[in-house]
């Protein structure tokens, strides 16, 4: 890495992922990543140890508070202590694709944004399963209603925050409904966006560690009461 | 027009929660939004107290034969206002736990490394 690379830091949060984490965290390794770090929120089984083992920097949660206030923590730990030029929020499971960064970066270090957002509808391999793409489709919509911006995908852990993003994006939502309200932010803040093709894979695992589709009707809920109270 | 007790107590208390709405919103705790929201619900009941003959055009168009049970308005009002000033507080214990946790975790992450 020369003088001029920008410092690019990987969050990953991470509840309850030890089983994989090793893997995901070797997969950045291997593409050259160094930055890596875990917030393990309050995990009961050896995500920490894994993670460690695997040469990522962690921080824990004492107990379990979403994966907003997970990357909450990983995002204002690195704004406090570390100078960043561009944080990646990456998910734990295994889905992203390391290679995919590259893209990310490149807008950000070429300042043609101040956030890129990884969208899976964008890129033609994803393998996402039916239901689950009404169910992000219709979060689209309502997205684009509750905050008033046009993107494709609101609801994929992959992201990449440039400076101004890193400074001025504050996550209050501890939940899965982080995801909107970083688009909400994104209005708010005045931040410019662009959107990057990302490969999402659905395992088994995955599908059965991440969101359950009942889960977005709690998250529209949550966000129109975020408006309201 | 003839104002009861019963609508009094109702603007007295209307009054009063409106007079809440208005600090929770100076103070932060409520979005612009919500303070809209709630002040037209407590405004809509001012009206109502004012002039009860709008509820009873209200029953008609919602379809409910006879006028508003005084006792069964009040409790549902006050149920109202209270579920509301919960939602507040626990919103707020809510965000001020994921705070805390995120304050200690930052901080002994910290230490641990130094």
């Amino acid at each position: 890495m020369s003088e001029t690379d920008p410092k690019i830091y990987i969050v990953i949060p991470a509840y309850n992922e030890g089983k994989v984490i090793e893997q995901t965290i070797l997969s950045l390794k291997n593409e050259r990543y160094s930055n890596i770090l875990v917030v393990n929120d309050g995990s009961s089984d050896k995500t920490k140890e894994n993670a460690h083992l695997a040469g990522a920097e962690v921080i824990d949660h004492i107990i379990n508070r979403g994966q907003g206030a997970a990357l909450r923590t990983g995002i204002e730990y690195l704004r406090e202590n570390s100078d960043p030029d561009i944080i990646v929020t990456f998910d734990a499971d295994g889905q992203h694709q390391a290679k995919d960064i590259q893209k990310f970066v490149e807008l950000i270090s070429k300042g043609e944004c101040d956030i890129a957002l990884g969208s899976r509808f964008l890129a033609k391999k994803s393998n996402i399963p039916r239901l689950r793409k009404i169910i992000l489709k219709l979060g689209v919509i309502f997205t684009r209603f509750i905050s008033d911006i046009a993107v494709t995908d609101t609801h994929n852990g992959f992201r990449a925050l440039g400076r101004k993003a890193i400074q001025s994006i504050e996550i209050t939502q501890r939940g899965m409904e982080h995801a909107s309200e970083i688009i909400d932010e994104i209005k708010k803040r005045k931040l410019s966006f662009k959107e990057v093709p990302v490969e999402v894979i659905y395992t088994e695992y995955s599908k059965i560690k991440g969101q359950k589709n009942s889960n977005f009707v709690k998250i529209g809920i949550k966000m129109i009461l975020k408006k309201l109270l | 027009m003839k104002i009861t007790f019963l609508n009094l107590i109702v603007l007295v208390f209307g009054a009063f929660a409106i007079s809440r709405v208005f600090l929770r919103f100076r103070g932060k705790e409520l979005s612009l939004a919500g303070a809209i929201f709630w002040s037209f619900i407590w405004f809509t009941i001012f009206i109502v107290a004012i002039f009860p003959s709008s509820s009873v055009e209200l029953a008609k168009i919602i379809g409910i034969g006879r006028g508003a049970d005084s006792a069964f308005f009040i409790s549902i009002l006050l149920l109202f206002y209270l579920i509301f000033r919960l939602y507040i507080k626990l919103d707020k214990i809510d965000k001020d736990l994921t705070k805390l946790s995120i304050e200690i975790s930052k901080k002994l992450h910290k230490n641990n490394i130094q």
